[in-house]
């Protein structure tokens, strides 16, 4: 293949050259790269042309602050000519400008990156068609700490019927399901099962073939699958023979009828493979609350009405239904509120004041930049102006030279978010953090930050040069800035101190709730526990007692491994798999009788406590003895224990009734007290039943082995489940601690960005500091080197300096500690294990903050005190 | 009119004029003046400076015709005016006067 020029470099150079040169000068260049990619090779050839092209460009730019032409403020040409003496000024200047360069492209490189996070959340449009008049309903569970739960099939039909303020109610539920018939092995696949209307009330288009229509999922219609567009795509290479095709989920027939939109691949949804619908079943048993609901509103309704109607009859359920509707509420919530959480809003909240303060505080070092900048030009200015210079015209130039830098700082900015990006979706597990990428809202706003924020820096200075008094300015053209521009500077350096400050102490507690969050002792020693998901076919294994024979010979096989210490089957996994819940009966509970017991429910079997590290506190394990021929036990958590039964001896002995959706109320005899493990949320711990697997065999089960090295044992364990059953798909091999790292990677993406910004912001406004302390220590040498001629100590200069530094420096720590008791409060719902007035956290912060500013003022404070009195005044 | 005093490079650029005749635009003059005085010249010094000499009225120039290499791009050529061949003189004479006899101490 020839080798081409660089594009950019080459129309860099058609701009910026006079129209009379372009044609010959870029023929010559082109040629120039022509012989240089066949002597030297392609790479080296561009390096060259980029060389090149610069120096022809850079010979053509005017010389900074040309006589401008007379009177002409805005048109085309002169604004031009003014972004070219920027951009000349900018590149004479260069200290300045790649500090200021530099700034800017951190400044907005956070802010892009913490943009295009928020995008997919906030900004991109939902893939629903009109979200605003879809209603979700959510049922509310005060006693359990229930905020956003689901609802039951025959309660989905009963808001259905009697709802009027929704002209269509929809519902979905993510359920695993088996697929076979496609590859050689069965496979674990997400399906969306939704009812036949959900593609429509959302207003939904397929990709290919069609969506869901109103008979599907009626009982005796042939099965169907919409596939989701990632399945297609990584399954099918977006194969359109697929629609069609017919396969088995869960042992029963299925037809694929079309692909749907990948826009719907948001959060949660980008886990689904298949969109099936779901069976409407209005004898489902009523606590089963998987579905989630939606529906349109009615023409004329609104989200209120609909949610006082839904509060209604959710009140004559709990009439009408008592045992299963105590202490339930449920409500309508706007698309919005649905689908983020309260919390994810605060976290992305709090974010975006961090990264808005690190843009505030960088613009206030490039104003003091500026500032310093200008003095030095006051003279040229004063003369300007006296010479009949507009404000306007003196400030032109200063804005045009600030944007060009700005726009370069853009893009700088633009490069570090996406090498951040890329680290996010690099370390993400979810599937969202890790489809997050530069879109066009990404760069528009990176564009808008970029022409902004030189508005933003170049205001105050600019406000002062337009100000200076010419003759006032040329009389007293030998010292700085003066009183007044000293001032300024003070207040920049006060304001970027306390915006450091505040925003150090909100990063600092959030890091450490989330630190506090991490190292939480679960209950559960998951570090040598591999474990692996599978689901026992209808077809093969029938009942429980063929499901309880499975698992034994598994985790006998599991256990005969070289390595293993111990094996466990599990129905789910205590800390990270949802909670199954139990209605508890059979039991007093005195003066609280609203207060219905239940419990986390786990069938686990008798190894289960050895494997994990889950102590029984009294009482007894579970032991193989324990089968459907023997009494019914359970073992409960201390938890539980104390709530229900006022204390872990009060418990043994005592017999409880557990009833569960899907099957027969049981009697149990309680014979051991386990310790606690903690809810997935982490923050509380649930009470907790463990029954023996024998027992209550589950369909869907989790192997958990615990052996001296389990990442490498993933092989052995599948062949050991492929030597039981080679038909059974097995998911979600790997080790446990491998399932916390993927479940920690979110909050640890967001630790990592509150750490790198405020750093970069300490950082920042400790360069701030630096420069502005130095600067003034340079604009007073005469008064220090008349100081010291005079008889004063060094030393006593040196002091001088620090304290003049320090005064500014503990105003702005105090204007920054109010702020951040401000910020903290903000921040409490999402702290844990941590107060928002933390002392520690306030404490370390402020000294770190103070230390940090001695260290930028010490440097110039010792040059101070080194100053040559003689040097000095010779030099007036 | 006196004629102009000519800087180094100018030197250097009007000598490799001279030497190219019709061959000379900017890739031959770049190559000549690399070649010859072993020096990484730019082409946007090698055009500046004939802007400069064009300005003083030493060089004269004109745009070729359109030909096949370089995308149909025009070359712009360069020559000598005899006002340029005598400041060039001049420059080059009073050099001379200035080393004679100094060959072996420069070590020329």
């Amino acid at each position: 293949m020839k080798a081409r020029p660089p594009r950019i470099a080459r129309w860099l150079a058609a701009v910026l050259l006079p129209p009379s040169e372009r044609e010959f000068v870029i023929g010559d260049l082109d040629e120039l790269f022509e012989r240089d990619a066949a002597a030297l090779g392609r790479a080296r050839a561009r390096v060259r042309y980029w060389r090149q092209a610069f120096g022809l460009v850079r010979h053509r730019i005017p010389p900074p602050y040309t006589a401008a032409s007379p009177r002409r403020s805005l048109d085309m040409s002169s604004l031009w000519r003014d972004v070219v003496i920027g951009a000349r000024t900018a590149w004479h200047a260069k200290t300045y400008s790649a500090i200021a360069i530099l700034t800017l492209g951190l400044a907005i490189g956070a802010n892009t990156l913490l943009f295009s996070i928020a995008n997919p959340i906030v900004v991109r449009a939902l893939p629903i068609k009109d979200p605003d008049s879809l209603g979700w309903i959510q049922t509310v569970n005060a006693p359990r700490a229930i905020d956003r739960g689901q609802i039951s099939m025959p309660d989905l039909l009963e808001f259905r019927e009697r709802a009027k303020s929704f002209s269509a109610i929809a519902a979905y539920e993510v359920q695993p399901a088996t697929l076979t018939g496609h590859r050689q092995d069965p496979e674990r696949v997400t399906t969306l099962r939704g009812t036949a209307n959900v593609t429509d009330v959302w207003g939904m288009k397929s990709l290919t073939g069609r969506l869901f229509q109103a008979d599907d999922g009626e009982a005796g219609r042939p099965l169907v699958a919409v596939l989701s567009s990632r399945y297609w795509r990584e399954r099918f290479q977006r194969d359109l023979g697929v629609i069609g095709r017919q396969f088995l989920l869960n042992g029963q027939p299925l037809t694929v009828v079309g692909v749907m939109p990948p826009e719907v691949e948001l959060g949660n949804m980008s886990l689904v493979d298949m969109w099936v619908p779901e069976p409407m079943n209005p004898n489902a048993p009523r606590d089963a609350r998987t579905l989630r609901a939606f529906g349109r509103l009615a023409p004329g309704a609104t989200l209120d009405g609909a949610a006082a109607e839904v509060l209604a009859i959710s009140q004559q359920q709990a009439k009408d239904h008592p045992e299963s509707h105590q202490d339930w509420d449920a409500r309508v919530v706007s698309t919005r509120r649905a689908m983020t959480s309260g919390n994810t809003w605060l976290v992305l909240l709090l974010l975006a004041i961090v990264v808005g303060f690190v843009l505030l505080i960088a613009c206030a070092n490039l104003a003091n930049l500026v500032m310093a900048r200008l003095v030095a030009r006051k003279v040229d200015l004063a003369v300007r102006q006296a010479l009949g210079a507009s404000r306007w015209q003196l400030v032109r130039p200063l804005l045009a030279e600030s944007t060009v830098l700005s726009l370069i700082g853009g893009v700088v900015g633009v490069a570090l978010a996406y090498a951040g990006l890329r680290t996010v979706n690099a370390v993400a597990y979810e599937p969202f953090m890790k489809t997050l990428a530069i879109d066009g809202n990404v760069l528009i706003f990176a564009a808008l930050i970029s022409i902004v924020t030189p508005l933003i820096f170049c205001l105050w200075p600019a406000m002062s040069a337009g100000k200076a008094t010419s003759a006032e300015t040329l009389r007293d053209s030998r010292t700085s800035g003066g009183r007044a521009g000293r001032r300024r500077r003070d207040v920049l350096v006060a304001a970027q101190v306390a915006l450091a400050l505040s925003l150090l102490v909100v990063s600092t507690l959030a890091v450490r709730s989330m630190l506090y969050l991490r190292h939480i002792d679960t209950g559960l020693d998951i570090s040598a526990l591999a474990s692996f998901r599978f689901e026992l076919p209808d077809d093969r294994y029938p009942d429980d007692a063929a499901r309880a024979r499975f698992a034994t010979e598994l985790a006998d096989r599991l256990g005969a491994l070289s390595g293993v210490t111990s094996v466990a089957v599990v129905s789910s996994l205590p800390v990270f798999d949802r909670e199954v819940m139990r209605q508890i009966e059979g039991l007093s509970l005195g003066s609280r009788a609203n207060d219905q017991p239940w419990a986390s429910w786990f069938s686990v079997t008798p190894a289960y406590f050895r494997a994990t590290g889950v102590a029984v506190l009294t009482g007894r394990g579970f032991a193989d003895g324990d089968t459907d021929r023997s009494q019914s036990v359970a073992i409960i958590n201390r938890t539980a224990a104390d709530r229900y039964f006022g204390g872990v001896p009060a418990a043994i002995g005592r017999q409880i009734v557990l009833a569960g959706r899907n099957e027969p109320k049981r009697s149990v005899t309680i014979v051991g007290v386990a310790a606690d493990t903690r809810a997935p949320n982490i923050t509380t711990t649930s009470p907790q039943v463990y029954v023996p697997f024998a027992q209550w065999p589950a369909r869907a089960m989790l192997a958990l082995t615990r052996s001296t090295a389990p990442d490498r044992q993933t092989a052995d364990l599948r062949a050991a489940m492929r030597g039981l059953d080679a038909t059974v798909p097995i998911s979600d091999l790997r080790t446990v601690s491998d399932i916390e790292a993927d479940e920690n990677s979110s909050s640890g993406i967001i630790n990592g960005l509150f750490i790198s910004f405020a750093l970069l912001a300490l950082l920042l406004a400790a360069g701030g500091l630096y420069g502005v302390i130095s600067y003034s220590v340079g604009q007073r040498t005469r008064e220090i080197g008349v100081r010291l001629a005079l008889g004063a100590a060094p030393s006593g200069i040196r002091r001088l300096v620090l304290v003049d530094g320090l005064k500014v420096t503990a105003i702005g720590m105090a204007i920054g500690l109010v702020l951040a008791v401000g910020f903290a409060r903000l921040a409490a719902p999402v702290l844990f294990g941590i107060s928002p007035s933390d002392p520690v956290t306030f404490g370390a912060v402020t000294a770190t903050v103070l230390l940090v500013s001695i260290a930028s003022i010490a440097a110039p404070a010792f040059r101070a005190m080194r100053t040559d009195p003689a040097r000095t005044l010779r030099a007036d | 009119m006196a004629d102009a005093v000519l800087g180094e490079f100018e030197q250097l650029v009007l000598i490799a004029l001279i030497r190219l005749g019709h061959e000379a635009y900017g890739v031959t003059l770049c190559d000549e003046i690399a070649g010859r005085a072993r020096r990484a010249v730019s082409l946007g010094a090698v055009y500046k400076t004939l802007d400069r000499l064009e300005t003083k009225g030493l060089v004269a120039s004109r745009l070729g015709e359109p030909t096949a290499e370089r995308g149909g791009r025009r070359k712009k050529h360069f020559k000598v005016l005899a006002a340029g061949q005598r400041a060039l003189k001049q420059s080059l004479t009073s050099l001379r006067r200035m080393t004679e006899g100094l060959e072996s101490e420069i070590g020329l």
